[in-house]
This record gives C-alpha cells, sequence and structure tokens, in this order.
C-alpha cells in the first residue's frame, strides 16, 4: 500500500536573531514570555512574523520586542539577568513566613509555651528583616490555645525590640468557634490579623460546615462585622486592617459561584481567596459529593474572576487572592515569594512550620508527611542550617521547573510553581506528573484568565487588575490555609 | 500467556520502565526481559482489572518516567 | 509524516484503528525532544506508545481512554500534528539560544545566591516599602484620612 504523508507547514525560525522566549495560544491570540516575566500579546500574524525574523526597524512592535528581549538585536543581558535576580531576592532573606501548629487534633496536643519561646529564639535568629508568624491548627483550633499564642506573641515582640528589630507581623488562621470577645480584644490590641473560612451565603457555608467544621454562617458573620468595625472605630487603615476570608470550594460553590462572590461584596470583604480543596483529603464517597474535576475548577474560576473584575469595574473593591498572587508577577518586577507559587519552592528557604512539639518542617503542608520531612527540633538545629538539610535541598531540587518535562517549555513558567509535597502526598512521587496535577491545571487557567483580560486592553480592566497588585503583608497576600486548617 | 509489550530501547529508558514495574507493583505482576533491541514486559495477574488498560496506563507511566529521566539527565549534564 | 501501512485511512492520512490513530515521524525533521514534549502533553488525555517502525523514524499510537468516533481520533491526531511543531521550534529556539539563557541564568544566580549584608536586607526592605505601591494607584492612606500616624499601623511596627 502507498505510503500516505500528512505534512506540518513548518514555520520558519530566525535562529539567529531571536533571543528565548516561550509563547502558547490564548483563545486565537499568543502568550509570549520570558525568562524575566515580560510578557506580549500577539496576533497568529505577528507571532509568526516574530518567530521567522520579519520584525524589523520598521514594524509597528520592533521597539517593545527589542525592550523585552525577545530579539537578540539591543539585547542587555546582564539588566535581564538582574531582573531575574529581581524577582528572586527574597530567597536570600531565609525564611520569613514561619507557621506555627499551635494545637492539633481538637486539643490532643497543644504547644506549650515554652516551645512558643523556642520558636521565637530560633525564627528571630533568622536573617530576614521582615517575619510573618502565622498561628494555626493542625486538625484543631488555634484559638484553643490562646495563652500560647499570647506569649509567642509577646515574647516575640519584647525579643525583637531588645535585640533583633525586625518587622514583624502576626496573624491567625481560625474558625471562630473558640472565639470570645476577650479574645478579639486582646488580638486587635496586640496587632494580630485574622482570616477565616466563609465559604459564602449561608445555605453554602452551613452545608460545608459538615465537612470542615468550623463556626457556622450565622457566627462567622458575626465576628467578622466585629472585628472590622473596631478596626474603624481605631481608625485603622481598612486596606491593611480587615478579616481576610477565603473559600473552601466545593461542588456547592461552584454551583453558586455569583451567590459566593456577592456574599463577600455585602459583608465588606477586601478580598475572596477561592481554594480548591483537594482529592487526597477525602473519601471516595465524600468526594463524589464535593469534589470536581480541574476542567471544572478552571471553568469555575474563570467565570468567577470575570464576574469579580466586572463588580470592580463598577466600583466594587474585592479582589481576588490567587490573582493578586499572579498579577504582582506578572506586573511589576517583584515576586510576592509565595512558598508554592515559586521555582524553586520556598519551602524551607520562604517558609517554616513549627508541629506543637517544637518539630520543625520545611513548610506547613509537609506536617502531615512527619517522619518524612521532619527537619529537627527547635532547640536542637540553628535557622541557618536549615538550607543545608538534605529534606529541603530535595524538596527544592524537585520543583524546579526547568526539570519538569511540561514545565520546562510553558509560557506561564516565570510566574509559576508547584509543590512537591503535594505531589508526594497526592502521587506518591516529589516530582509528579505535571500534565495530571490539579495545581497545574489550576495555575494555567488563573493565567490565561489574566492574560486574557490583560489582552483586551481595556483601561477600566487593567486599573482593575493594577489596584490588586499593590504590595501587601505576605500573610495578606497569601490566605490560603492547608488541610490541617480548614 | 498474559499481555506482552515491547519497550523500544531507543525510545524508553530501563531505569524508567523499573521504575514503572514498581509503581505497578499492587495491580499487576510484570516480568521484564531483554528481546531485540527492546524491553518486554510481561503482565500476569491483574486481578479484576482490563488487562489492556492495564497495559496502556503502564506504558503512558513508563513514557512519563523516560521524559522527566532524560530532562533531569540533560540538565544533570549541564551543571 | 506518513501512516503506517494496511489499514482504512483517516481524513487526515493517519492510520485509524478501533480506538486508536497512529502515524509515523521522520526523525530529522521532528526532532526527538519535540516528540517527547508532545507526547508528554496527551499523557493524561489518551495512551500514547511509541515503536521504531525504522532507523530515523517514530511510530506513535495515541489510543483514546474511552470510546471515540473516528473523527475525534483525527481531530486528536490534529492537535498532537500542531503541538509537535510548536515543540519543534520551541526546541529549535531552545537550542539556539543556550548560550544566551546560560549566561544570564548564571549571572542571575549569582546575584541572587550572593550572600547579603544585613544593611543590604534593610536597605532592600526600605526600597520596597517606598515601592509598596508600584503602580501607584492607590491613594495614600495619609492623604485621604489625615496624619495616617495610627499607632496600630502593621508597617508602623518598631523596627
Ligand atoms: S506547573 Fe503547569 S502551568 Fe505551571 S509552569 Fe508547569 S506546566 Fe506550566
Amino acid at each position: 500500500m502507498a505510503e500516505q504523508s500528512v505534512e506540518i507547514q513548518t514555520t520558519a525560525l530566525d535562529t539567529d536573531n531571536l533571543g528565548f522566549f516561550r509563547w502558547g495560544k490564548l483563545g486565537d491570540r499568543h502568550i509570549v514570555t520570558n525568562d524575566a516575566g515580560d510578557w506580549a500579546i500577539l496576533s497568529a500574524d505577528e507571532l509568526s512574523q516574530l518567530l521567522s525574523g520579519e520584525v524589523g526597524t520598521g514594524h509597528p512592535r520592533f521597539e517593545e520586542f527589542q525592550g523585552k528581549g525577545f530579539l537578540r538585536d539591543g539585547l542587555d543581558l546582564d539588566a535581564f539577568a538582574t531582573k531575574m535576580a529581581q524577582r528572586n531576592r527574597h530567597v536570600r532573606r531565609g525564611p520569613h513566613v514561619h507557621v506555627v501548629t499551635l494545637s492539633q487534633n481538637d486539643g490532643a496536643a497543644n504547644m506549650s509555651t515554652e516551645t512558643a519561646e523556642q520558636i521565637v529564639d530560633f525564627a528571630l535568629a533568622g536573617m530576614s528583616p521582615a517575619m510573618s508568624f502565622e498561628f494555626q491548627g493542625a486538625g484543631g483550633e488555634p484559638l484553643e490555645n490562646f495563652a500560647t499564642l499570647q506569649r509567642f506573641v509577646e515574647a516575640a515582640q519584647t525579643q525583637n525590640k531588645q535585640t533583633t528589630g525586625k518587622k514583624l507581623v502576626f496573624s491567625v488562621q481560625t474558625n471562630l468557634t473558640a472565639m470570645t470577645e476577650e479574645i478579639a480584644e486582646w488580638l486587635i490590641a496586640n496587632e494580630v490579623l485574622v482570616c477565616t473560612r466563609l465559604d459564602g451565603p449561608a445555605a453554602v457555608h452551613d452545608a460545608n460546615q459538615k465537612h470542615f467544621g468550623g463556626s457556622t454562617h450565622a457566627d462567622t458573620v458575626r465576628w467578622i462585622e466585629y472585628f472590622n468595625r473596631r478596626y474603624v472605630e481605631l481608625q485603622r487603615d481598612p486596606k491593611q486592617w480587615h478579616v481576610e476570608g477565603r473559600v473552601a470550594v466545593t461542588r456547592a460553590t461552584i454551583g453558586a459561584a455569583r451567590e459566593v462572590v456577592d456574599e463577600y461584596v455585602q459583608r465588606g470583604m477586601q478580598r475572596i481567596h477561592l481554594q480548591p480543596i483537594e482529592a487526597s483529603d477525602y473519601d471516595a464517597e465524600t468526594w463524589q459529593s464535593i469534589g470536581y474535576t480541574a476542567d471544572e475548577y478552571a471553568d469555575f474560576y474563570r467565570d468567577t474572576l470575570d464576574y469579580i473584575v466586572d463588580l470592580n469595574r463598577k466600583g466594587v473593591d474585592l479582589a481576588e487572592g490567587m490573582a493578586t498572587i499572579f498579577l504582582i508577577k506578572i506586573l511589576s518586577e517583584e515576586d510576592p515569594g509565595i512558598v508554592d507559587i515559586q521555582s524553586p519552592y520556598g519551602a524551607g528557604t520562604s517558609q517554616l512550620a513549627y508541629g506543637v512539639d517544637g518539630t520543625i518542617f520545611p513548610c506547613d503542608e509537609a506536617r502531615s508527611g512527619e517522619e518524612t520531612f521532619a527537619i529537627g527540633r527547635v532547640g536542637e538545629i540553628a535557622i541557618g542550617a536549615i538550607v543545608e538539610q538534605p529534606t529541603v535541598r530535595a524538596v527544592a531540587a524537585a520543583s524546579l521547573l526547568d526539570a519538569q518535562p511540561m514545565c520546562a517549555d510553558c509560557w506561564n513558567k516565570p510566574y509559576c510553581g508547584f509543590s512537591p509535597i503535594r505531589n508526594f502526598i497526592a502521587q506518591g512521587d516529589l516530582f509528579g506528573q505535571r500534565s495530571r496535577c490539579f495545581e497545574c491545571k489550576e495555575h494555567i487557567a488563573i493565567a490565561r484568565s489574566l492574560f486574557a483580560m490583560l489582552g483586551e486592553n481595556k483601561p477600566e480592566t487593567t486599573e482593575v487588575l493594577k489596584r490588586w497588585t499593590v504590595v501587601r503583608p505576605p500573610h495578606a497576600i497569601d490566605t490560603r490555609a492547608r488541610k490541617q486548617a480548614f | 500467556m498474559g499481555e506482552r509489550v515491547a519497550f523500544d530501547a531507543t525510545l524508553y529508558r530501563e531505569d524508567a520502565l523499573q521504575a514503572a514495574v514498581d509503581a505497578y507493583s499492587e495491580v499487576a505482576k510484570i516480568e521484564v526481559s531483554q528481546g531485540e533491541g527492546s524491553f518486554d514486559a510481561e503482565f500476569t495477574d491483574v486481578g479484576d482489572y482490563d488487562p489492556k488498560m492495564i497495559v496502556h496506563a503502564f506504558a503512558n507511566h513508563v513514557l512519563h518516567e523516560t521524559i522527566a529521566r532524560r530532562r533531569q539527565a540533560a540538565l544533570d549534564t549541564d551543571s | 509524516m506518513s501512516a503506517e501501512e494496511g489499514a482504512a485511512q483517516s481524513r487526515l492520512g493517519f492510520q485509524l484503528g478501533p480506538d486508536h490513530i497512529s502515524f509515523d515521524l521522520d526523525e530529522s525533521a521532528y526532532p526527538i525532544d519535540a516528540v517527547y514534549g508532545a507526547c508528554y502533553l496527551f499523557i493524561d488525555r489518551c495512551y500514547v506508545y511509541l515503536t521504531r517502525p525504522a532507523e530515523g523514524r517514530v511510530g506513535v499510537r495515541l489510543t483514546a481512554q474511552e470510546a471515540a468516533s473516528p473523527e475525534a481520533l483525527d481531530a486528536l491526531a490534529g492537535e498532537f500534528a500542531n503541538e509537535l511543531l510548536a515543540q519543534t521550534l520551541r526546541n529549535k529556539l531552545s537550542q539556539s539560544t543556550s548560550r544566551i539563557r546560560e549566561y544570564y541564568t548564571a549571572a542571575a544566580l549569582r546575584a541572587a545566591t550572593s550572600a547579603p549584608s544585613v544593611d543590604d536586607l534593610l536597605a532592600e526592605l526600605e526600597s520596597e516599602e517606598l515601592l509598596e505601591d508600584p503602580l501607584e494607584i492607590m491613594v495614600p492612606w495619609e492623604e485621604k484620612h489625615g496624619d495616617g500616624q495610627s499607632s496600630t499601623d502593621p508597617d508602623s511596627k518598631d523596627g
């Protein structure tokens, strides 16, 4: 039988005159990005002109492409390298986010005040001039161990004043069940920010409560209003001082996306942080009723983000958390240093987590793999030695996007990252398969939605997205809680 | 006789095949032998699973491991 | 790119089976790294199996994970072909710029990992604070609300 052939039309490539960039489809256009995080959105014609070397001095986008290093002509490699280094400079500061587990398994184990003091000593010895301490529970509520939280904050503040002089920020991830007015007033007076889960209107929030526990909708809203009212009474800047909310996205959320957003608007929240739940946390039957596929989540995210941005264009002031993280990377030359959305992964270098007994983990997720990921105990190891630990090095090496088959070619690489520890938990392997990985699909959906909006070139949309990038302290940018803290 | 599949030695890595055999050890019994220019895998004891589906999924796994290991090896050589 | 011999042809000239579609590729036109790159993107959507039908040629068989019509299989192979082309171009661009990338990656790494002094870090932090609104979108709190010297502003903490 005669051989049948299907020809692929090979586009010419001007290898001598191009800088390095990656590209991919964005609807009927193309997104082009480079390692310094510069980007441009091109029509199909413009992309083939760029690839085939037809973008010369007379081309309308010549200067733009040259300035972004897509062309070799005029490429300033040192300036390019400086830009790349600028994005990663938080790495050399050492751990700046410290997640402290105050209570575990519904109070079965609590952190002692002595351990809290040891953690303060350990953490404040680090290089970073700014540190964020985030109090969490692991299958428990941190405010159930309020005495230790108080001691921790007081010890850190006192020691910091006397010696290290760092900029400290405290926050608590609470489900509000143990909140009292006395505790609330102490948190306000001592500048401990409050992050909680608000899953939307009562019907959605209370339906989720049977899976995640925590407060009812009525109680959650009552406390949010209490704190926000007190901040206003104390004349605090509402941009800095407000309760941060996150949504544990379930199938119920997907069916009521607009109502969930409307709830946040109605409560005067500044930011909504959409957080997918993870299949590995649930049995098959539960997942069947509350879970979804990565593609369903991506569709939900895109539609919900569209709705949020649309409300902002009409005067509402509500940012989405994950979009904010990506936008800072896309629209500014900074990187917010979020542990799992950077390459290499920031476990042990940007973040450390502590178990109730003072065991040190490279990040909060690692607490669920106790044996595998523990890197020592406070009092037994110095913070400067953490980065040399084999676990930290192995996790960082596994997370390098350049080493990942799909990531190395992906246009989203300059803004992305993934968690090898989550891979290990979900797929039993630090590297995992990108194409099967939920967060890969989530991250590409977020970036795709944002670039599609930026590519519309509508000033009112771009202004909304830029407004979200105004830098906040790290705890406020990443208000997600890992599974232990739902 | 169970299902058999040949992995061409110029396209698939032997260590990738071994990693996939380990990953599938609870699903099927897989014997690997050296063929002519290939590594041959024979599947037995696939339990209640559809043997064809297992072979296909296994082949995907070997391919994934091969691609990932090649990439890592290239980076290791560069550095 | 040519179809295997011996079976009904698909619309695009690939070889169609009941649940799969196959074709073979000339490695001199499509480097093996590009073939792998395209395969990787498809392994969560279908089963991919590679063979060596002849020296310098790679056989690709894409098998649907669920029942699929000949049109769907054709579309799958068409998508694979497009991805393969993109991968081939990326591959060439990557090779032709490898020295440039080596240079800037090494320089960036040196700068990003050089041990900073505490003074350097403080200066950096200071400059970031000044850049707190890098895009000058926000009206400063002080402007909106008077002196803004509230002791409760987290940024006004000691240190
Ligand atoms: S994780 Fe996914 S989205 Fe992110 S760089 Fe890798 S392939 Fe791209």
